[in-house]
């Protein structure tokens, strides 16, 4: 994949769009830049020949809502959208990635964090679809075959486990909100039931060795949702 | 519950006596015309001003007092505590139930409606201080965003950086980091001028000294717009002011009006002396989007920052508008010329001019 990615940045920070156009660019990126919802939206739809491939969300526009932003821009396109926004806003993320943005990264944020979000988000092309196998260190994710191994030995999940791993697994690197799991795990009804969850993703946890007081491999993000690990690449060559 | 088996405190016994001594007086001016069951509702009054002006115990002890006082002074035989006829004894006796029962509710409500407003007055504290903490973190954060982005970035892809990117990214650093130390500096001028420790200490300075000190510190924040200074330098008489927290005053507009405007816009200054050279006039006029006029003066109010925007920390123009006033100045938002963007005006007053002598202290 030679082609050069186009990301939007959309922050009324002149500061933050600065370091962003720099160090994305550095990265072989093309970077447009947005410092109002009205831009960023009038950019998303208008930019036909020359797709936008990513856009960079911050909910504090001064224009409008970020919310507002993000359902005006998916209402014209799936286009990856990860949000930016300060800590302390969990619910206002929530509604966004239930509302279908892509993933976020918490003001401040050191440029490595975003950089490994967009190529997460970048990296799978939609078409690739449920059936690819997820790899990470000694973990083997089958989907299409249901099968889950640790070092070659397979691992017996219930059901609802091996549902919960594999929603994970097809958005591997980015994370997925408690109501996102729920509902298509147990169904909508249960959307608030978290001890559900919490209950399947620590028994993950133990099946598949991850250490319970540091979860390097299932990542609880507290009051949002989980995150399982990007995956082990053969070949690092993003953009 | 306040106890009822206690001394009087000074205001309550001062405030029974008082309104005794003039339920006394009213009505030994109206006992001639006015029968002995209506002569007793004045003392009730006295009940009740108790009641409302100092406590339910107050009131309990003027009924006493009036029932003593009444019985003494106008119940056959006078001045004696002695009651000769049937129906003045049963006015009497009516008089110290109503006048217990009525000093007692009135005492409660009273208390109950003290109660109400400490925690109206809490609760009103408390909004202040989250809006407080939430702009403080904002403001504080904004800056660190940019500059732990910057860092990072130049840390992390350093071989991949062009030197004018590197250049770039440092002075993002650099201008963020200034317009940290702005924002704390805002913090704490807040925080005297609240408590009213500003000390100011008058000296003879320019404008223009100080409008180029401004410019200089936000010479990031100025970025990307043009600032016009539409008087010829020098032609200004001097201003006897604190020259920093004047200084600080025109940062913060200087600030306020870079920030909303449009990308390339234009920021024109004026200063003028008024017609009878008793103020100077300066005047800051911004093409941003301008300032409903019923906003016009709430945005000087501490954390205002217009419709939930994430402007700014709504302290700026708070600020502004306290070192002005506390030279004797103030500061108006205007529309500007032709409705478009917004006139800043600070007035503040000249004084003729006096070849220092010594220090130029004034508290």
């Amino acid at each position: 994949m030679n082609e050069t990615f186009r990301v939007l940045v959309v922050d009324d920070e002149r500061a933050i769009r600065q370091f962003l156009r720099i160090s994305l660019g550095s990265q072989g990126f093309a970077v447009s830049e947005a410092a109002t919802g009205a831009q960023a939206i009038e950019t998303v739809l208008a930019s036909a020949g020359e797709p936008i491939d990513l856009v960079l969300l911050d909910l504090g526009l001064p224009d409008m809502e970020g919310q507002a932003v993000l359902a005006a821009i998916r209402r014209a396109s799936d286009v990856p959208v990860i949000i930016v926004s300060v800590r302390g806003h969990e619910a206002e993320k929530v509604q966004a990635l239930d509302a279908g943005a892509n993933d976020y990264v918490t003001k401040p944020f050191g440029i490595e964090e975003l950089l490994a979000r967009v190529r997460a988000l970048l990296r799978r092309p939609a078409l690739a679809g449920h059936a690819r196998p997820y790899r990470y260190g000694a973990l083997c994710i089958e989907p299409a075959a249901r099968r889950v191994t640790l070092a070659g030995r397979p691992v017996h999940l219930t059901p609802k486990e091996f549902a919960v791993l594999a929603l994970l697994a097809h958005q591997a690197g980015r994370v997925v909100t408690q109501t996102q799991l729920l509902r298509h795990v147990w169904g909508a009804s249960h959307r608030n039931d978290t001890h559900y969850l919490r209950i399947v993703v620590s028994r993950l946890r133990q099946k598949l060795g991850d250490d319970p007081h540091t979860p390097h491999l299932l990542q609880t993000e507290p009051g949002i949702g989980y995150r399982l690990h990007g995956e082990t690449e053969p070949q690092e060559t993003l953009p | 519950m306040p106890s009822w088996y206690r001394l009087p405190r000074r205001r309550e016994l001062g405030c029974v006596l008082m309104a005794n001594l003039l339920a006394l007086i009213a009505s030994a001016g109206l006992q001639a015309w006015l029968a002995l069951a209506n002569l007793s509702l004045v003392f009730l009054s006295a009940v009740l001003a108790c009641a409302i002006l100092a406590s339910g115990y107050a009131a309990v002890l003027s009924a006493l007092v009036g029932f003593v006082t009444f019985n003494f002074f106008f119940t056959e035989p006078r001045y004696s505590l002695l009651v000769a006829e049937r129906e003045q004894l049963l006015t009497l006796c009516f008089f110290l139930l109503v006048a217990l029962v009525v000093g007692r509710v009135a005492g409660e409500s009273r208390r109950r409606m003290q109660a109400l407003g400490a925690a109206r007055l809490a609760e009103e504290r408390e909004r202040l201080r989250s809006a407080l903490l939430a702009s403080v973190s904002h403001d504080l954060r904004t800056p660190l965003a940019s500059i732990i982005g910057a860092a990072s970035s130049l840390r992390a892809l350093d071989a991949q950086l062009s030197p004018v990117d590197r250049r770039e990214l440092l002075d993002g650093v650099l201008g963020e980091s200034q317009r940290l130390d702005r924002y704390i500096q805002n913090l704490l001028d807040m925080t005297r001028l609240g408590h009213g420790e500003l000390k100011i200490e008058r000296d003879w300075v320019s404008l223009d000294d100080m409008v180029a000190s401004a410019r200089r510190r936000l010479a990031s924040a100025l970025e990307g717009v043009t600032l016009l200074q539409r008087w010829p330098a020098g032609s200004l008489p001097l201003l006897y002011v604190h020259p920093a927290l004047i200084e600080q005053a025109l940062v913060n507009v200087l600030e306020n009006a870079a920030r909303f405007s449009p990308p390339g816009g234009t920021l024109e200054m004026s200063a003028a002396t008024d017609e009878t050279a008793s103020h100077m006039i300066i005047a800051l006029t911004d093409q941003g989007p301008g300032i409903a006029p019923a906003m016009r003066e709430k945005v000087f109010e501490m954390f205002y920052t217009g419709d939930g925007s994430p402007h700014g920390s709504g302290l700026g123009l708070a600020i502004c508008k306290g070192m002005v006033g506390a030279h004797g100045g103030e500061v108006v938002a205007e529309a500007g010329p032709e409705g478009r963007g917004t006139t800043m005006v600070i007035r503040l007053p000249l004084r003729p001019y006096t070849a220092p002598s010594g220090a130029g202290y004034d508290a």
